[in-house]
């Protein structure tokens, strides 16, 4: 085999090299690393001291330190328990129905097919479309004089459905707007996984006359281990992060039902002054995130991104 | 690659019907939007599934073009366009600096500080949003704040506050590291050895390497940036200077006056169009890179 240009290099010219590399590594990594410290780590350093105040945030002689009270308060009510159950709910579905049916997709997205490029455009439209913009969209579908569905269904002789009325309906709609406009990113990662499984696998699978099925089972997801980890990792950490649908869709209604944690902490925090009390459940959501994340890592044994150590 | 025998019809058959099927379900919204706002109100009020104008007359689009009725639509359209331009620079320039050092250099530390930089990947924007609020607004001797940070409203509510945070993100960084990781040390360490410096390796060799991910960053900071409705609602709050919101929070001022008088029913088609040409950009954005995004994402991705 023959020698690679970093083989041939004599240690001493190597060790410059890299000293020079560090240099410039650390050179650069400290002024990064002070702007994410004071941008990124400062705000969550904040949010668990918040978290034991009372405060209307204006005024820093209005602060009072009440230790562990926002938290008790928290327990006590059912209503914050509910919210986070609602986020779970509604965040878990999200995240299952969009990781099997894209994984499909994506499978059939490798089949020799026409088209492909115009396919994946359109199956990825929805994951560029706002948030914003969707929502008030939804909302002139289901207005429920004016909106298209209950315009269809009294042609249909079918009685109008108050949408904004039902709990099931609100859930319902959240949850399919959110696969929509997230299927395509799961299933490009889903892609650029399979694009990367050895072509040689499934020719010496073929010759041993496996089926299609066992094909699936004993290559395909096996070779996919880590990219399934790194979509379970990222979309589990996003479950209580759900949040401008609520807001813009049902506004957490009806009486509340559809009320999600993320929605609570804006509302706590910019709408009710109350500054502790939010900063609480932020940090609560904290908790449960690098909890459900540190069991994933180690369920599916991953390293996130790291493989060279 | 997934394999499927070349003779295997029932197959790509499926596979037709599912993504040709599905994917008209995708897009059907899209389609539905267009439609809608060809037609006139009363039009609107009987029409199906699939709205058809009764003819196609020039008039019948202008409701498309109801969005740049708002006098604030150029101004906003700049900020955003500015706003993706500036973080478009910065994030490539870190998001390549970091990512070489974090994919070709041994130091100590590497470790714990690839975890430290992972950390706020892991944190919901929201759950800190309030802190990061709360650091704007005392920020000290800006926006009337005395050096305590009292007295005034900081950052909250300039245009500044725009362009402070989010210089680059964990995401991106290691995207851009897994892309230059699979590249071997040989070309960079032979220009290296000419005496090239390591700023010039990143960005004359590098960075022509790992184009493809550089449309992803470029992709997603463009959605980002024009789809980005909650850091204005929260930071441009009570602002001295409206015409300077962003259009992904403005566009609902651009829908509230396209519905019209609030006494008689709103205008649908025209709240249709002004959404139909506000989803349009990043439309054509992604159509135009579409081919290297996932050429990009499969660089970048976690591989195996």
């Amino acid at each position: 085999m023959e020698k690679t240009l970093s083989a041939r290099l004599s240690d001493e010219k190597r060790g410059t090299l890299e000293a020079k590399k560090r240099r410039f590594a650390w050179a650069w990594l400290i002024p990064m690393l002070i702007y994410y410290t004071v941008l990124g780590i400062i705000p969550i350093m904040l949010v668990i001291i918040l978290s034991f105040v009372d405060w209307n945030g204006v005024y820093y002689d209005d602060i009072q330190w009440i230790g562990l009270e926002n938290y008790f308060t928290i327990f006590r009510e059912e209503k914050y328990w509910r919210m986070f159950i609602n986020s779970l709910i509604m965040g878990g579905s999200i995240m299952i129905i969009t990781i099997v049916t894209s994984f499909f997709i994506a499978l059939f997205m490798m089949a020799p097919i026409k088209c492909k490029g115009f396919l994946r455009t359109i199956w990825y439209i929805p994951c560029v479309l706002s948030t914003a913009v969707v929502s008030q969209l939804v909302n002139t579908i289901l207005n429920p004089s004016t909106g298209l569905i209950n315009l269809i269904l009294i042609r249909l002789g079918k009685e109008p459905v108050m949408w904004t009325l039902s709990t099931f309906w609100m859930y319902f709609w959240i949850i399919l707007i959110s696969v929509w406009k997230g299927l395509g990113g799961t299933v490009i990662l889903f892609m650029a996984g399979m694009s990367g499984i050895p072509q040689e696998m499934y020719e010496a699978a073929d010759i041993d006359g496996a089926t299609k099925f066992k094909k699936l089972v004993y290559i395909t997801i096996p070779s996919l281990k880590n990219m399934f980890a790194f979509i379970l990792i990222t979309s589990s950490m996003g479950i209580f992060s759900i949040f401008e649908q609520v807001q813009l869709i049902s506004g957490g209604g009806p009486f509340g039902t559809t009320m999600v944690i993320m929605y609570q902490i804006y509302n706590e925090a910019f709408d009710n002054m109350n500054v502790g009390l939010s900063s609480a459940l932020s940090v609560i959501v904290l908790i449960l995130v690098f909890i459900v994340t540190v069991l994933n890592m180690n369920v599916t044994q991953m390293n996130l991104g790291d493989k060279e150590d | 690659m997934v394999k499927f025998s070349k003779k295997d019809l029932s197959t790509k058959i499926v596979a037709y019907i599912i993504l040709f099927g599905g994917g008209i379900i995708m897009i059907y919204p899209l389609i539905y939007c267009f439609m809608a706002s060809l037609l006139t109100l009363d039009e609107y009020l009987v029409s199906g599934l699939l709205p058809v104008p009764g003819d196609w007359s020039i008039e019948r689009f202008a409701n498309l073009l109801k969005f740049f009725d708002h006098p604030d639509v150029v101004p906003s359209v700049t900020i955003t366009i500015v706003r993706f331009l500036f973080y478009a620079i910065t994030n490539i320039f870190f998001s390549m600096i970091g990512g070489y050092i974090f994919a070709k250099i041994r130091f100590k530390a590497k470790k714990f500080i690839f975890y430290y930089m992972m950390i706020t990947m892991m944190v919901p924007g929201v759950a800190t949003m309030y802190p990061g609020f709360l650091m704007y607004a005392k920020w000290p001797l800006v926006g009337g704040n005395n050096i305590l940070g009292q007295g005034g409203r900081g950052f909250i509510g300039s245009w500044p506050v725009m362009f402070i945070g989010g210089w680059f993100g964990a995401y991106n960084m290691f995207l851009v590291r897994q892309a230059i990781y699979d590249i071997g040390n040989d070309i960079g360490e032979a220009a290296e050895i000419d005496g090239a410096s390591t700023l010039k390796v990143i960005f004359m060799i590098y960075l022509p390497l790992v184009k493809a991910v550089m449309a992803v960053l470029l992709i997603g900071l463009f959605i980002g940036m024009w789809n980005d409705y909650l850091f204005p609602k929260t930071f441009m709050d009570g602002t001295t200077t409206p015409e300077l919101i962003p259009i992904g929070y403005k566009v609902f001022e651009i829908i509230s006056r396209a519905e019209g008088n609030s006494s008689q029913l709103p205008n649908y088609p025209a709240i249709f169009g002004v959404c139909f040409t506000a989803m349009l950009p990043t439309i054509l954005v992604y159509a135009l890179l579409q081919k290297q995004f996932v050429q990009g994402m499969a660089m970048g991705a976690v591989k195996g």
